[in-house]
This record gives structure tokens, C-alpha cells and sequence, in this order.
């Protein structure tokens, strides 16, 4: 086809915009369907879709229970991950000679890619039956099984990202801090650290989002009931679900409004898994605005 | 006084290598004290690295080796056994681009203090004082001392680089091309500070700006290629150089 | 790191120690309790992972052992190095190990938290261990203290113990994980379990059709999210004017990544299987769709890591747009695209909930002929076999699975870094 230069180059721009434009469609189209498809559910049962009571045969559909265990597996997780993983990632970026970080970052990127099904499936058969006889607990499946799971899987990104943010804090602020007479030590906690906050936080969130947003490593080591253990606290009792074991157990036998509350469930991770997004974006771009002075 | 008692450092066949290769051959010069010591000398020809030795801020970089001695007060400070923080202590940077921490005009200058332990708000506010007039930077931050830093000009910020460096109470300053960053006005601010710090301290300062060197310098050291050509009075490095390189290098035949 | 160095290494750490004109009293108290709390650190947490018990009476010797060497280090702290006030972290700590070492051993054996409502027992040997942990921690980094005379250095050395300790913690699981997989999957690996159906729920025969599944999946993701993403990549990187549009089309890109994979599963499952039944197609289109974002992100990565001065030179000759990206941009970002769409799939192939009602049986799909046949795949095979175990002998294979499983996952991420670093164009 003797097409002239430029015609050429407008269709092949066009296809592109075409294959952007499908992309794009995409992307809002699951946005839309998800909403849609929880909307039965807001009409037929309204605020009652965030109470504490679900029972099946009675029609209620109380998604509390998998909120409460949703926050409480993340919040534990987290408490464990957030300052392990900081401390690391200052390990890594500051302390750790070449050769060993050469090692070590790969390690951590690997278990960054475990499987969440090896991570589940690791749980009920090393973890679980660990916690049962050592803890005196009827049987290990608990909160804090999923916790601990939850926060071994949280830790490689929260690192990583962290390492990032240190690595990123320009030389010039290190170098000063050292020439006026302070330790290296002193340097990363007054100087270093300080700088490389935003690019922290926006690890921990995303550390967040990854553990909120998990299914199968939870799902396989927690009770699986719809129900607030008693007292809520206790992480060890043999009950308790999240948001996302909730649809994957459910997802398959649900009825028609059942699985309209399973869109709900899963519009609450969206919402939630978004706003984490978008805020650790804003606390990256708040790095840049930072060292534009220097 | 004997020579020797007229000297605050003294570098002893200095040879520095990155890696596999070497950078600096066999530098021996002294540093004379209350005196400005100029090193010029074209691109790459390792005045930045001789001076960063005079620091240990070469230790900082990973795979660099220094053999040989450099006295500070006829102590080796590269011994096994010295306080590398202490050695700091006596012997502040100014650095070629200005580098001051993302925090106050205040807390900049008060950083040093802090860290060797000072917490005595009074003592602080006389230092930064004191400090920031030794900079001739006083009378223009005094009423924002709490303001950021990042908000200073070039050569403000330099200046404060050099307050900063001046609040430790080091004994000598060095200072790596410190405004080749700046505009001409803020230049001879800086040369003016330098002539009157050398009153209480010793300056070594890095230049490729070789007519700076003979307004600011009392001695001149000219280096090439990671040697010591030629080291004595700025008056002599100018008037009456010695060697080929260094006339070829003054007269502007390259470099 | 050939002998000599180790040897000079060697020499030069145990002449710091035993030089003659250094061997002070301090030196040696203070490394000797160092080792001992680290050492005491170890057992607690060895102790409290693998559910060894210490004696009580054990216990009571070395605690009073280390909280005499503290007694020491305090001594020579007030007479030797003239500081008082810094001693009061050490103080404490000796007095607390002295309390513990008495309390300790006179704890019942177990405390019922059931009085309490909490469904557990505290065992007595979690106490101990948990104990022997923080103190060993704790206590070796005071005790480096007083080696550096307490300046700002020794506090330097007691944060860079815990840094070492923080990272030690990381890397314990992921070697439990990894070496448990390996060695009691290993032992499930033969050929009739890599080409041999599933038969008696898992508990003989193999994995093949499974592998099969798992690989379709890989190829059809690739398919479906590599023209997609790359395609939308270019437009949004080489074409599309930065604005408010793309802005928000980033964002958008973003929030998909992020999306929890459940709910990809959700979608398909209410979207496509209605379409296309529990099918290998189904399958593909909700695993393209979850890569999909990764893909353009790193694509997006990839192209913008080529400075704009490359495509200035080829526009100076004379390219046209398309002519210069697919001559001098494309080329160099290809390694970057590469392992970016390695990394999805990859993640892809290990994905179990997106695939679970949508396109696999646990047996008997076997192997497709058509796209809208239903299929197995690893993820969900372990996962049906996670749930079987207790009721049947599954385990052996369950383990095997999970190490097939994790190789081909880890393989890919493997392969994807290899070619990222073997391919790295600097600019």
C-alpha cells in the first residue's frame, strides 16, 4: 500500500490511541461494574449491611464482623511490619557493605514473589499447627495467625520502598552533617531520616494496601467464621474473617443478594485500596518538592 | 618559632588510589597556620581529592585507599587509633555546591553544637550569633533566623554553609571551590571572609579560578595530574614560577 | 575473597582485641558480655521457635551469670570510665535480670488466659524464651557501650546491633519458607507426579494437567496484556499531551494495581463466566486484565528511562515520530519491557483467587480443546490440597506442588532480574 508518510503516521498514532483507549476503557469499566453490581444490596438492606449480624437463612447480611477482622489483621500486621521493616531498609541502605547488599536485595525482592497460595498453604501446615500447642489454643487458626502471615508478606515492599527513600536523600545533606563532626549514626537520625520520611510513609502505605488487599494466605489460616471474637481482642480464638477471605469463601454458593453484598465487600477493598494509592503518590511527589532546594 | 611550630598540618607523601588506579603521587606540602593555602590546577588533576584527604572525607567513598601521613598539630590523623570525629571537629568543609540542611537558618548553624552535645538554649543563640557575623551573614538573617534555609540565595546559603562549618569552632576551614556556584558580587563577599577568617583560623581553599587564588591565597600549591608541581608564596607562583607546567598553566597556555 | 585476605582480616580483628598494650580489663568484660547476651538472645529464640524447653535450673545460672558481668561492666563504668549517669540503662537491666532470675523459675507452668476469656495458655517456656530474647538484645547493646567509653559512637554501635538484629528477624522466615519447601517437596518430585492427572483427590498420581493450566494461563496473560499494555505505554509516554487526562489516567492505572486480586475474580466471575462459562478464556481475560496496569507501568518505566535527547537526534535526521520511537526508542527500552511483563506474568501464574470460580476444577477438566473448556492449575490444585490435609494423606504432594509451583513463580522473577542487569543500557 504506497501511502503517503504522513497518512502512515497518523494511523499508526491512531492505533495506538485506539489500543490506550480499550486500556482505558477497561480500567473504568471494572470500576463501573463493580459499583453496579453492589448497588442491590444498598437498596435492599441499607445501613444494615454494616452491622454485626450476618446469617444466611435469615437474609441479614452484616459485613462488621469482616470489617472488624479486615482492620484488626491489617492493624497487628502492621505493628509488627512497619518498625522491623524501617529498622531493615536502614540496615540496607546505610549499614550493609556492597557485596552484602548485592545479596540481600535480590533476597528481599524474592520474597516479594512468593505466591500468596505458598504463603497460605506455609501457614496451615507450619505455622497453625505451631500455635496450637504452644499457645494451649483449640486449634491455631486465629487472628494472630493471619497477622503474623500478613505481616511476613507486608515486609518486603515496606523495605524495599524504604530502602528507596533512603538511598534517594541527596549525598550532599550526608556529607555536611559528616563534615561538621557527626557520627554516621547521628547523620541518619537527624539528617538522613527526616529527608527520606515522605518516601517511609509512602512504603508503609502501600505495605497497607498489600495487606488489606490479601486473600489466600488469610483465608487458609483464620477461623472463617462471621463473627467478633470475645472480647475482640483476643487475636487467638478460633473465629473471625476479612473482607477478602469473606467473598472468596462465599463467592462460589452465594445467592443473588449475597453475592450483591460480596460486591460491596469488594467495592469497601476498592475504596480503600485506592485512597492508599493515591495518598502514597502524594507523598512521593512531596519528596521532589523538597529537595528542590538543594 | 621554629618552621615546624609554623605549621598546622603537614601532608607527608600522600598517595591516594580509587580502585585500581592512582589518583594523587607522593603530595608532601605543609599548611601554614593563620595562613590561606591556595592548590590550583586544571581539571581533574586531584586538588578536590587532596583536600577531601585532609578530612577523611575520602573514607566515605567505597574503594579508595590513602597511603602515607597527614599532621595535624604533628599528630598522624591518618593512625589507626584516631577519632575520625574529633579530626572533624578541628578541620570544617565548605563544600563547591551549597549544601544546607532542609531546616531553619537557626537549626543549621546549631546542628554542630547539638550533635558535641551542647543543649544550653543560651550558649546556642550566642554561638549562632557569633557564627553567622563571622560569616557576614548577621545583619542580613538575624530577623529570620527561624525561617528555612532553602529560601537564601546562592551566595547566602554558601555563607551559612560557612557559618556552619565556623560554629564547631574548627581550627582550620577548608574549602572546595566555594564560588564557583556564585555570582560575581557574591564572590568577592566570600574572598573578603576569607581574608579576614584567616585572623582566628587556617585556610586551605581548592580554586580553578586562578586569579582568585592570587588575590585570596598567602601560599599556592599547583598540582597536575595528581602531582605536586610546584608549592611556595603566591607572590612567587605568579611572579616568578619555577617550573614549565606551572608558567604554562598561569599564563593560560591551557587548563 | 581469596585466603589472604581472610587471613589479614583475621590478624587485624584479633590484634584490636589481644594487642598487649590494649588488654584491658573493660575490653574483654565488655565483648565477653556482648557475645554471652547475643548468645543468650539466640537460644531464647531458637527455644521459643522450636519449642525446646530450659531448665529451670539452667535458667538461674546463666541469668545470674550475665547479671554479674553487668555488675562488672558497671563497676569499671563508674570507677574506670568516670561517667555515673550513663550507668542507669545497665543499673536497671542487672536488677531486672536478678528479679528474673528468682521469679522465673517459680512461675507455674502454665497461666490459663481462659480466666480472662482469651482463648489461650501462656506456657511457661514462652515466657523464659520471649525473656531470654529481649534481654539478650537489650543487654548486648548496652554492653557495647562502655567499649567506646559511652560517646556518641557507642550509641552508634548499640543502633547498628539492633539494625543487625531487624534484618536477621526479616531474612528467619524467609529461610524457614524456602528450606521447607525444598526439602519436603523434593521428595514428591518424580515423573508420574509431572505427567500423570490427579487421581483420589490429590492424595496419587500428579500434577500434569495442572502445569498444563498453569502454563495456558502464563501464554494467554502474555497475550492479552503485552499488546494492551505495551500499546497503551507508547500512546501515553510518546503521543499523549501531559495534562490533566493523563494525570488521571495515571491514577486510574494505579488504583488497578493496587486492586486486591479477589476482586478481579469477583468481576470475572460475574462478568465473564455468565459469557463464557468456567472456561480457560475466562481465565485468560480476568489474569490479562489483573497485569495489565503492571504492564503499562513498567512499559511507561521503561520508555521513560530513554533521555529526550536520543529522540532529538532522530527527529535531526529527519525520523518521523513512529520512525524514531521504533529505531532508537523501542530498542533500548525493550530489556526494561521485557522484564517488567516477565515480573506479571509470572505474578500471574501464581495468582489462585482470580482463577477459582472462573476458570478451574480442582480434577477432571483436564486438558482443554477449546477455549471455552474449563481447566486445573497449580495455584488452585495446592490450594484444594491445603484444605484436604488432616483428612487424607495429601501432604507429600501438597509440598511437591508448592515447590513446583514457587520455582516457576521464582524462576520467572529470576530470569526477569537476570535480563534486567544483563541487558542494562546506562545512558
Amino acid at each position: 500500500m504506497l501511502l503517503s508518510r504522513n497518512t502512515k503516521e497518523i494511523i499508526i498514532k491512531n492505533i495506538f490511541l485506539v489500543i490506550a483507549a480499550t486500556s482505558i476503557f477497561i480500567i473504568l469499566f471494572i470500576f463501573y461494574f463493580l459499583f453496579s453490581q453492589g448497588i442491590p444490596a444498598f437498596e435492599t438492606l441499607g445501613g444494615k449491611l454494616f452491622s454485626n449480624e450476618w446469617s444466611v437463612a435469615k437474609g441479614e447480611f452484616g459485613l462488621g464482623a469482616a470489617i472488624f477482622g479486615t482492620l484488626i489483621v491489617t492493624g497487628v500486621a502492621m505493628l509488627i511490619a512497619v518498625p522491623l521493616g524501617i529498622l531493615s531498609a536502614i540496615f540496607l541502605a546505610e549499614l550493609a557493605p556492597r557485596k552484602l547488599r548485592l545479596i540481600l536485595k535480590p533476597i528481599i525482592e524474592l520474597l516479594a514473589g512468593i505466591p500468596s497460595i505458598v504463603y497460605g498453604f506455609i501457614g496451615a501446615v507450619l505455622l497453625v499447627p505451631y500455635l496450637q500447642p504452644n499457645f494451649g489454643m483449640l486449634s491455631g487458626y486465629s487472628y494472630l495467625a493471619g497477622s503474623l502471615i500478613l505481616a511476613i508478606m507486608a515486609l518486603p515492599i515496606i523495605i524495599s520502598m524504604s530502602d528507596d527513600a533512603i538511598k534517594a536523600v541527596p549525598r550532599n545533606f550526608k556529607e555536611a552533617s559528616l563534615a561538621v563532626g557527626a557520627t554516621k549514626w547521628q547523620t541518619i537520625k537527624k539528617i538522613t531520616l527526616p529527608s527520606a520520611i515522605s518516601g517511609i510513609s509512602a512504603a508503609v502505605v502501600m505495605g497497607i494496601g498489600r495487606a488489606i488487599g490479601e486473600t489466600m494466605a488469610v483465608s487458609l489460616v483464620l477461623g472463617n467464621m462471621m463473627e467478633i471474637p470475645a472480647p475482640p481482642f483476643d487475636l487467638f480464638e478460633t473465629t473471625g474473617t476479612t473482607l477478602t477471605a469473606l467473598i472468596v469463601n462465599q463467592m462460589g454458593e452465594a445467592t443473588d443478594i449475597q453475592t450483591s453484598v460480596l460486591f460491596v465487600a469488594a467495592v469497601i477493598l476498592f475504596i480503600v485500596v485506592a485512597i492508599l494509592s493515591i495518598s502514597s503518590n502524594i507523598l512521593r511527589e512531596r519528596i521532589e518538592k523538597k529537595f528542590k532546594g538543594a | 618559632m621554629s618552621k615546624k611550630q609554623k605549621d598546622k598540618m603537614n601532608i607527608e607523601k600522600i598517595n591516594l588510589w580509587y580502585n585500581k588506579s592512582q589518583a594523587l603521587y607522593d603530595i608532601t606540602m605543609p599548611i601554614t597556620t593563620n595562613k590561606v593555602t591556595a592548590i590550583i590546577g586544571p581539571s581533574g588533576c586531584g586538588k578536590s581529592t587532596l583536600l577531601r584527604c585532609l578530612n577523611r572525607m575520602n573514607d566515605i567513598i567505597p574503594l579508595c585507599r590513602v597511603e602515607g601521613k597527614i599532621l595535624l598539630d604533628n599528630k598522624n590523623i591518618y593512625e589507626k587509633k584516631t577519632d575520625i570525629v574529633e579530626v572533624r571537629k578541628k578541620v570544617g568543609m565548605v563544600f563547591q555546591k551549597p549544601n544546607p540542611f532542609p531546616k531553619s537558618i537557626y537549626e543549621n548553624i546549631a546542628y554542630g553544637c547539638r550533635i558535641a552535645g551542647i543543649k544550653n538554649k543560651n550558649k546556642l543563640d550566642k554561638i549562632v550569633e557569633k557564627s553567622l557575623k563571622e560569616a557576614f551573614l548577621w545583619e542580613e538573617v538575624k530577623d529570620r533566623l527561624k525561617e528555612s534555609a532553602m529560601g537564601l540565595s546562592g551566595g547566602q546559603q554558601q555563607r551559612l554553609c560557612i557559618a556552619r562549618a565556623l560554629a564547631i569552632n574548627p581550627e582550620i576551614i577548608l574549602m572546595d571551590e566555594p564560588c564557583s556556584a556564585l555570582d560575581p558580587i557574591a564572590t568577592a563577599k566570600i574572598e573578603d571572609l576569607i581574608r579576614e577568617l584567616i585572623k582566628n583560623y587556617t585556610v586551605v581553599i581548592v580554586t580553578h579560578n586562578m586569579q582568585q587564588a592570587a588575590r585570596v591565597s598567602d601560599y599556592t600549591a599547583y598540582m597536575y595530574l595528581g602531582k605536586l608541581i610546584e608549592f611556595d608564596k603566591t607572590k612567587q607562583i605568579f611572579e616568578n614560577p619555577k617550573e614549565e607546567s606551572t608558567e604554562n598553566y598561569i599564563t593560560g597556555r591551557f587548563g | 575473597m581469596n585466603l589472604e585476605k581472610i587471613k589479614d582480616s583475621l590478624k587485624k580483628y584479633s590484634s584490636l582485641i589481644f594487642d598487649k598494650e590494649n588488654l584491658e580489663i573493660k575490653k574483654i568484660i565488655c565483648i565477653f558480655t556482648f557475645i554471652f547476651s547475643s548468645i543468650i538472645a539466640i537460644i531464647g529464640f531458637f527455644s521459643l521457635t522450636n519449642s525446646f524447653y530450659i531448665g529451670d535450673t539452667s535458667l538461674r545460672v546463666i541469668l545470674i551469670l550475665l547479671a554479674i558481668s553487668y555488675i562488672v561492666i558497671i563497676y569499671i563504668s563508674i570507677f574506670e570510665i568516670k561517667k555515673r549517669k550513663k550507668i542507669y540503662g545497665i543499673l536497671i537491666l542487672t536488677i531486672i535480670i536478678f528479679v528474673a532470675a528468682y521469679l522465673l523459675p517459680l512461675l507455674p507452668p502454665n497461666y490459663e488466659l481462659r480466666d480472662y476469656e482469651i482463648d489461650a495458655t501462656i506456657m511457661k517456656f514462652i515466657i523464659n524464651s520471649v525473656f531470654m530474647v529481649i534481654i539478650g538484645v537489650v543487654g548486648a547493646s548496652l554492653a557495647m557501650k562502655p567499649l567506646y567509653n559511652y560517646t556518641s559512637k557507642s550509641d552508634e554501635m548499640s543502633a547498628y546491633y539492633v539494625l543487625v538484629v531487624s534484618i536477621l528477624l526479616v531474612i528467619y522466615p524467609l529461610i524457614v519458607i524456602v528450606s521447607n519447601i525444598i526439602s519436603n517437596g523434593i521428595g514428591g518430585f518424580s515423573w508420574e507426579f509431572l505427567t500423570q492427572d490427579v487421581r483420589k483427590l490429590g492424595t496419587q498420581g500428579g500434577i500434569f494437567p495442572a502445569l498444563v493450566g498453569t502454563l495456558l494461563l502464563m501464554i494467554g496473560t502474555a497475550l492479552v496484556a503485552l499488546p494492551l499494555g505495551l500499546g497503551c505505554a507508547i500512546y501515553l509516554q510518546e503521543y499523549a499531551k501531559k495534562g490533566i487526562l493523563t494525570r488521571i489516567i495515571s491514577i486510574c492505572v494505579d488504583i488497578l494495581q493496587g486492586t486486591p486480586s479477589i476482586v478481579h475474580g469477583l468481576f470475572g466471575f460475574a462478568f465473564f463466566v455468565p459469557i463464557f462459562g468456567i472456561s480457560v478464556l475466562s481465565g485468560i481475560l480476568i489474569l490479562g486484565f489483573l497485569t495489565l496496569p503492571i504492564i503499562i507501568r513498567s512499559s511507561e518505566e521503561a520508555l521513560r528511562s530513554i533521555p529526550q535527547n536520543i529522540r532529538e537526534g532522530a527527529y535531526a535526521v529527519g525520523a518521523t515520530k513512529w520512525q524514531a520511537i521504533k529505531t532508537v526508542v523501542l530498542p533500548p527500552a525493550i530489556p526494561g519491557i521485557i522484564t517488567g511483563s516477565v515480573l506479571g506474568i509470572g505474578r500471574a501464574a501464581g495468582e489462585t483467587a482470580p482463577i477459582m470460580f472462573t476458570a478451574v476444577y480442582f480434577f477432571g477438566a483436564g486438558i482443554p480443546e477449546s477455549p471455552f473448556d474449563p481447566i486445573q492449575a497449580l495455584p488452585y490444585h495446592l490450594l484444594e490440597l491445603t484444605k484436604l490435609i488432616g483428612y487424607k494423606s495429601v501432604e507429600q504432594n501438597a509440598w511437591a506442588t508448592a515447590l513446583l509451583l514457587l520455582s516457576i513463580v521464582l524462576g520467572m522473577n529470576a530470569i526477569a532480574i537476570i535480563i534486567r542487569e544483563k541487558f542494562r543500557v546506562e545512558f
